[in-house]
């Protein structure tokens, strides 16, 4: 009971930064910490498939999409059908990520028999695949972007999600049904022989990761108002395998520290214009000189196995 | 009805036989000792029995059941339990989580419930913990139960992997040279601890060993393999003086 009063109060000083400060914050730091939470929820997410359950999962960025363009076609078309806007909104988003744990579901099956690497190719497929279907579905813009997206996503509901996908991750992974994903990552065959079900738990991770990537993907839309397939390339997928690796594969506080970095590293960059990507290509390789395990390796904060 | 049967079974990788037409009948609370020379199917048997291998041909029985289209997990959940001879642990946890998830099979609480940490949860990881504590217990392995399992010792390592085997409940235990590596105090003591585990969870056991001491003080009944063919089976005794094992395994005693 007591932890729960904690949710609650960290939740009601979100509402109150969001309806009471924010107005005055820099509105161009305010975006980048709305980034760091989205981008932390996709990195935490794909964290549950890499690092975890240990497939090399690179259709992230598909999945975001898929949930980014359902949800804001429910808001967008859905707008005059009368629902209260925070019921739409947060309904959207959950159809969203349901709809791309579905998707994840029926290419999960087939493909989670492969391994290492042609996984890789695999998910690297689904996501352009995606990415190209959605190109050419005129019904949310194809190639002129979805615009007209209302703005119902903010500071607020961004941590309130991030913090909710937190808890249900950790609590997934460190109880005792969670062992099953770190038997199946680290032995498959041992896991069999102890009766747990190797394809199950991998298509489970996938599927779960498929459905917060779904919703970040909806954060994502409702936070930018306009979306468009070039957000969505692979290059997106890269970017939260890199925050997952630097993080330390199978730490979720990892995951939320390096997303944190990779997201304020590239704006305090600006500085150096032209040069920025190449001094950013630089520090990446330099951390993963220094802490090839990544920043926490497997470890997590003392707290987070507890919440 | 015999506990456990294999029928004509027979294993082919391409042209090679790994193992032809072994017929068995093991009996419930039987003892039954594996051995040959290295290559001569041992592991391959073990690897059919637990799933990891179909047999090419034949048909295998547990409790009258036929096992032959089951994989490797529905096999566990039904009751046979192994070890590995190159040790399998899972490299990423530690002493006590390998074994609470190896007593997942029995963990009835489900996915929500998990998320949701109800009441039910709760009493549910208080009963894998205490199992898990009794059987750590036995093994004299309570002390490093926070380790993680790479960091233990060789010896440790194999019986460790017993206890993992164990907390899936099983009815039929195949240990795949569980005395490997260790010295001769510890194979005294693993031997005990055989017998003892034999006893109190009433399993059925079969072994595969090369130190024939460990051997001949377990198994009651010993089959000898030699290019994937049965060629002996009997009491100790038997096997000792048959000619067929003594060419193809254990050497002729010189008279010094």
């Amino acid at each position: 009971m007591k932890r729960t009063w904690i949710y609650i109060s960290v939740v009601f000083f979100l509402a109150l930064f969001q309806w009471g400060l924010s107005p005055y914050a820099n509105a161009y730091w305010l975006q980048i910490i709305n980034m760091i939470g989205i981008n932390a929820l996709l990195a935490i997410s794909l964290n549950l498939i890499m690092g975890h359950t240990g497939q090399f999962s690179l259709g992230h960025a598909g999945f975001m999409a898929l949930g980014g363009y359902t949800s804001a076609a429910i808001t967008v078309y859905g707008g005059s059908w009368g629902i209260p806007v925070p019921v739409l909104f947060i309904g959207a988003l959950f159809l969203g990520g349901v709809f791309a744990a579905i998707v994840s579901l029926f290419v999960g099956i087939p493909t989670l028999r492969l391994k290492g690497d042609y996984l890789a190719i695999a998910t690297l497929g689904l996501g352009e695949i995606i990415r190209v279907i959605i190109l050419n579905v005129d019904f949310v813009g194809g190639a002129r972007g979805f615009t007209d997206i209302p703005e119902y996503a903010n500071f607020f509901w961004i941590f309130t999600l991030l913090l909710a996908a937190i808890l249900f991750l950790s609590r997934l992974v460190y109880s005792n049904k969670g062992l099953a994903f770190l038997a199946v990552r680290d032995d498959e065959i041992a896991a069999s022989s102890i009766g747990l079900n190797p394809v199950k738990y991998k298509i489970a991770a996938f599927v779960i990761g498929a459905f917060w990537a779904g919703i970040a993907g909806g954060l994502f839309a409702h936070l930018n108002t306009y979306l468009h397939t070039n957000s969505f390339t692979f290059l997106r997928s890269i970017e939260v395998v890199a925050m997952v690796v630097l993080g330390g594969m199978g730490s979720i506080s990892g995951s939320l520290l390096s997303a944190t970095v990779l997201t304020v590293l590239p704006e305090f960059l600006r500085v150096a214009s032209e040069a920025r990507m190449i001094i950013y290509a630089l520090l990446l390789v330099l951390m993963m000189i220094l802490r090839p395990y990544g920043l926490l390796g497997k470890r997590e904060f003392k707290w987070m196995k507890k919440l | 009805m015999a506990f456990f049967e294999t029928k004509n079974c027979s294993i082919t990788f391409g042209g090679l036989k790994a193992l032809t037409d072994i017929n068995l009948t093991l009996n419930a609370g039987e003892i039954l000792g594996v051995i040959g020379p290295n290559g001569a199917g041992k592991t391959t048997f073990f690897n059919l029995i637990t799933g990891v291998y179909e047999p090419s041909d034949g048909d295998l029985f547990l409790e009258g059941k036929k096992l032959n289209q089951l994989s490797a997990t529905e096999r566990s959940q039904m009751g046979i339990a192994r070890t590995f001879q190159n040790i399998r642990l899972f490299a990423g946890l530690t002493v006590a989580e390998q074994v609470q998830v190896a007593s997942l099979q029995g963990f009835k609480a489900g996915f929500y419930e998990s998320i949701l940490q109800t009441k039910k949860y709760g009493l549910k990881v208080d009963e894998v913990n205490k199992n898990m504590a009794e059987l750590l217990g036995l093994f004299d392995l309570n002390h490093l139960a926070n380790t993680p399992a790479i960091d233990l010792s060789y010896g440790d390592q194999r019986r460790l992997e017993i206890v993992r085997a164990l907390a899936t409940n099983p009815k039929l235990l195949l240990l795949d040279e569980p005395a490997a590596g260790m010295n001769a105090t510890e194979k005294k003591t693993l031997v005990s601890l055989i017998q003892k585990i034999h006893q109190e969870f009433k399993l059925t056991l079969i072994l595969i060993e090369h130190d024939m001491s460990v051997v001949m003080s377990l198994c009651p009944r010993i089959v000898v393999l030699d290019y994937g063919v049965a060629i002996a089976e009997g009491s100790p005794a038997e096997i000792r003086s048959n000619p067929k094992v003594i060419e193809a395994y254990l050497g002729e005693v010189i008279d010094a």
